[in-house]
């Protein structure tokens, strides 16, 4: 699938049409295809503000005098009060960091070849995972990614050099009581021994924790930015108790408000009794995917690589590169939108302007976590 | 606005206060329609009153079953404005089909930017069906399937439409970002 077998789909995904799952994946693996679909969004906002306008300016004395039979002599003028849509709202800045599980992308350097790797771990019996895609840029090049913002796990990775078909990379992940800013990671972990690995893509290691338990590394060499989608295990059809967001799009009434790529994430994966997933974005607040029902909770629709739902009049869209979750399609899943949660009410280190992704095997017990129940 | 089989039951009734409450609701929202439909060449305002007159005259025109009540009125103003071409003389009945006549401007004095205007220029240099589709769409909500009934064209036909009125659309947009 590329962008010309595409074609007029991408317009039929924008508004939320059911369009084969290939489409919607290259749609929004693709940065062209995504480009348009924020100018899509911008050109349908100018033609709302105008239907709006013209509505409001035109609110004239608009009389049936002869559209009715005589007896009904009405003149009658139109109501005064128009509805203001509600994507008045300007689009939030997407100035974003990853404080959650998920992958990221790290600029290139010199070597040709990347690293796409993998953290999964267990939290309480929890399933959760998340990584990156890096490229050696050597020693003391680390770059920070967080596994888990409600477990509070995060880590440090320094990938010095790919060579021979083994990765030397030093790894420091720790737990904390709190996590801190993102942009002092490196700072909050100077304590943190790190361990030096020469890693053979491929093999599952462990790697300790500092603060307690272990997370286990999985990766491979890939020759691009890009690299493996899917890998490992992301993008193959799903069962229907796993849940995953690759590369995931929001459009919120026909606009686009985010886009995980331009997050520093392109998604993450969860399995377990509830799994779900949760994005908070700044301006918009806090939403939550399940597979089964929980408090609070509207219905929704997954049909592979889209999931659609309406809360009070307003259509929500999320795209993802990849199958959503497995069973018949297209399948009903459980949404939260706490729209006034802020991150800093429950954790008073956490920055309300960056957005927040995460997955979780119990997505109701990671929001009562995060104080997302007590809000809504 | 009251469900459309209550709604219409009350209309058939002859119930003048339902029939206003339509036309509150519906009236504006057609009139855009149609001036953006016809390029502005038909006079929507003689449009609006056609198609609530013909309503009104025609209660049993209606059928709850097919579609809602909305989008049955936007198919008869579609139908008027096509009726309007086909009484004018062939040379200007081909360009209203066409292109929006230059003398279309939709009220927006809000959106006095110039991106704001590229697009509203762009809008009216669409063909008919397909600004049309895509106001319908864009400014009003519908469905594909609830278009290709008030349009009476093929779902594969809106998609279609759509994605070259959006494209088109973008290509200016484009050009206006670029200014």
């Amino acid at each position: 699938m590329d962008c010309n077998n595409v074609g007029s789909m991408i317009s039929e995904v924008y508004d939320g049409e059911a369009v084969s799952p290939e489409a919607v994946g290259h749609i929004v693996k693709c940065g062209s295809c995504r480009e348009k679909l924020r100018d899509y969004a911008g050109i349908s906002a100018e033609l709302r503000l105008l239907a709006a306008q013209d509505r409001e300016e035109t609110k004239m004395p608009m009389t049936m005098n002869g559209a009715m039979p005589r007896r009904n002599s009405l003149r009658f003028v139109l109501s005064k009060t128009m509805r203001v849509p509600r994507f008045a709202a300007a689009a939030c800045a997407l100035v974003i960091i990853l404080l959650a599980g998920g992958w990221a992308h790290t600029r290139a350097q010199n070597t040709p070849l990347w690293f796409q790797y993998r953290f999964s771990f267990n939290v309480g019996g929890i399933n959760g995972s998340a990584g990156a895609v890096t490229q050696a840029c050597g020693q003391g090049c680390e770059h920070a990614i967080t596994l888990s913002g409600s477990d509070r796990l995060a880590g440090l990775v320094d990938v010095q050099k790919i060579e021979d078909g083994k990765v030397y990379l030093s790894l420091r992940i720790k737990r904390f009581g709190t996590l801190p800013d993102y942009k002092h990671l490196a700072e909050q972990m100077a304590d943190v021994p790190a361990m030096n690995y020469v890693y053979q893509p491929g093999k599952v290691i462990p790697v300790p924790v500092t603060g307690g338990g272990k997370v286990e590394m999985e990766g491979v060499i890939v020759a691009s930015s890009e690299g493996i989608p899917g890998w490992p295990k992301f993008s193959s059809q799903p069962d229907e108790n796993q849940i995953a967001v690759q590369q995931g799009v929001l459009i919120r009434d026909g606009q686009l408000i985010v886009e995980l790529s331009k997050a520093g994430t392109d998604g993450g994966k969860a399995a377990g009794p509830n799994a779900g997933f949760y994005l908070y974005v700044p301006g918009k607040g806090l939403f939550a995917v399940g597979l089964r029902p929980f408090d609070k909770a509207i219905a929704g629709s997954a049909d592979y690589g889209q999931i659609r739902f309406t809360e009070s009049g307003v259509k929500y869209l999320i795209l993802s590169g990849s199958q959503i979750t497995g069973g018949d399609q297209p399948r009903t899943v459980w949404v939260l939108h706490v729209p006034d949660y802020l991150p800093s009410h429950y954790d008073p280190q956490a920055k309300d302007k960056y957005m927040l992704f995460g997955t979780s095997g119990a997505i109701d017990k990671t929001l009562d976590g995060m104080g997302a129940m007590k809000r809504r | 606005m009251a469900d459309d089989a209550a709604l219409w039951d009350q209309i058939c009734a002859g119930s003048t206060s339902a029939f206003e409450a339509l036309f509150r609701e519906v009236g504006p929202r057609l009139r855009s329609f149609v001036r953006v439909y016809s390029g502005g060449q038909a006079d929507a305002e003689d449009i609006v009153q056609e198609t609530f007159l013909g309503l009104w005259n025609r209660r049993d025109g209606y059928d709850p079953e097919k579609g809602s009540l909305r989008q049955y009125i936007f198919g008869i103003a579609r139908k008027r404005v096509a009726q309007k071409w086909r009484e004018s003389p062939p040379e200007a009945a081909f360009t209203n089909a066409t292109r929006g006549g230059a003398d279309c401007e939709l009220r927006a004095s809000g959106t006095n930017n110039e991106l704001s205007a590229a697009v509203q220029d762009g809008l009216m240099r669409l063909r008919a069906d397909e600004r049309g589709l895509l106001w319908l769409r864009e400014a009003e909500g519908y469905s594909y399937a609830e278009l290709a009934e008030i349009l009476g064209v093929p779902l594969g036909t809106v998609k279609s439409r759509i994605f070259n009125a959006r494209e088109n659309l973008r290509e200016i947009w484009m050009s206006g970002k670029k200014a």
